[in-house]
């Protein structure tokens, strides 16, 4: 098996930081950090649909065990732990990655907006 | 915090350049001669009409030619994005009963394209389920229509009944029994 790009607890206690508003980012930030996501996510799933063409094209040889060949090499490429699997784990980790900025940036909205309204009600902070 | 977040989208970007050296050496590696027959179809998917595309539910701009850009011997191929899928469209020189037998194709399943008997099969590797192609035959070899659900989406329905629905869709624009 391959190893994580992300500790996923890491990635978990941040995204709940940031649910709960005590991480934020610039909005102008955030959405930067998540249209860079989306860019990558959509890079990695194209090879991934790639590498299964390649590797339905390699399975047909012209003898019954080339096609056997084939289906060795496929566990290989879109087998478990095979390459498939390993774009997949990216395309994960930068999902939650995506909806991490996203939080961060509604998060940052919030509490710009909770800031507006008490100075214009001319209510005192915590 | 800043550090954490940047080290993350540095570990994500190094790794995909991983990803992609890894790709770009399977396709430079030698490959076997094509099986049943010589030569290449003279159909070519990549030159679909747009209005076809739309027909067939694909945005016609995001046209992705062959494999990882190279032709291959016996196979023309090219893929575009939908909404939570991709799909691909081979002509290819193999003949639909090499689809049949081949054992890495399973639930073999008949379908209708057109006028024509087709099938949909799914792939022994695919536990997940995210993808399904439709094979039939025509006047210039075996044409595949193929649906991969995305990574990052989950299918919104069958992709055998999209596959399908595709053909169908396209099934006037191919080459003819």
């Amino acid at each position: 098996m391959t190893t994580p790009v992300f500790d996923e607890s890491t990635l978990r206690s941040l995204t709940a930081l940031a649910d709960s508003g005590d991480l934020r980012l610039a909005d102008d930030v955030a959405s930067a950090c998540v249209h860079a996501c989306a860019t990558l996510i959509d890079e990695l799933e194209v090879l991934q649909r790639r590498s299964r063409h390649i590797s339905t094209r390699d399975a047909y040889g012209i003898l019954a065990s080339a096609q056997q060949l084939g289906l060795k090499f496929e566990t290989k490429a879109i087998g478990p732990g095979g390459l498939y699997d390993v774009l997949q784990q990216h395309i994960d980790t930068v999902t939650q990655l995506r909806d991490l900025f996203e939080k961060a940036g509604r998060a940052y909205r919030e509490a710009d907006e909770r800031a507006a309204d008490m100075i214009a009600t001319g209510t005192e902070g915590p | 915090m800043n550090t954490v977040v940047r080290a993350g989208i540095a570990g994500a970007a190094c790794m995909l350049v991983f990803a992609v050296v890894g790709c770009g050496s399977e396709t430079v590696q030698g490959s076997p001669t094509p099986a049943t027959q010589a030569g290449q179809p003279a159909f070519d998917p990549c030159l679909l009409p747009d209005a076809a595309l739309v027909a067939a539910g694909v945005d016609p701009a995001t046209k992705d030619p062959d494999f990882f850009g190279v032709r291959l011997q016996g196979w023309n191929l090219c893929a575009w994005d939908a909404d939570w899928y991709f799909l691909g469209v081979a002509a290819m020189t193999h003949s639909v009963d090499d689809v049949r037998a081949n054992p890495k194709n399973t639930e073999i399943a008949p379908a209708v394209v057109g006028n024509r008997d087709a099938f949909t099969y799914r792939e022994v590797s695919d536990t997940d389920r995210k993808y399904c192609d439709v094979a039939f035959g025509s006047s210039d070899g075996t044409i595949l229509i193929m649906v991969d659900t995305k990574g990052s989406r989950h299918a919104v329905e069958d992709p055998c009944v999209v596959a399908t629905r595709s053909a169908n869709a396209l099934d006037p624009y191919l080459p003819q029994p």
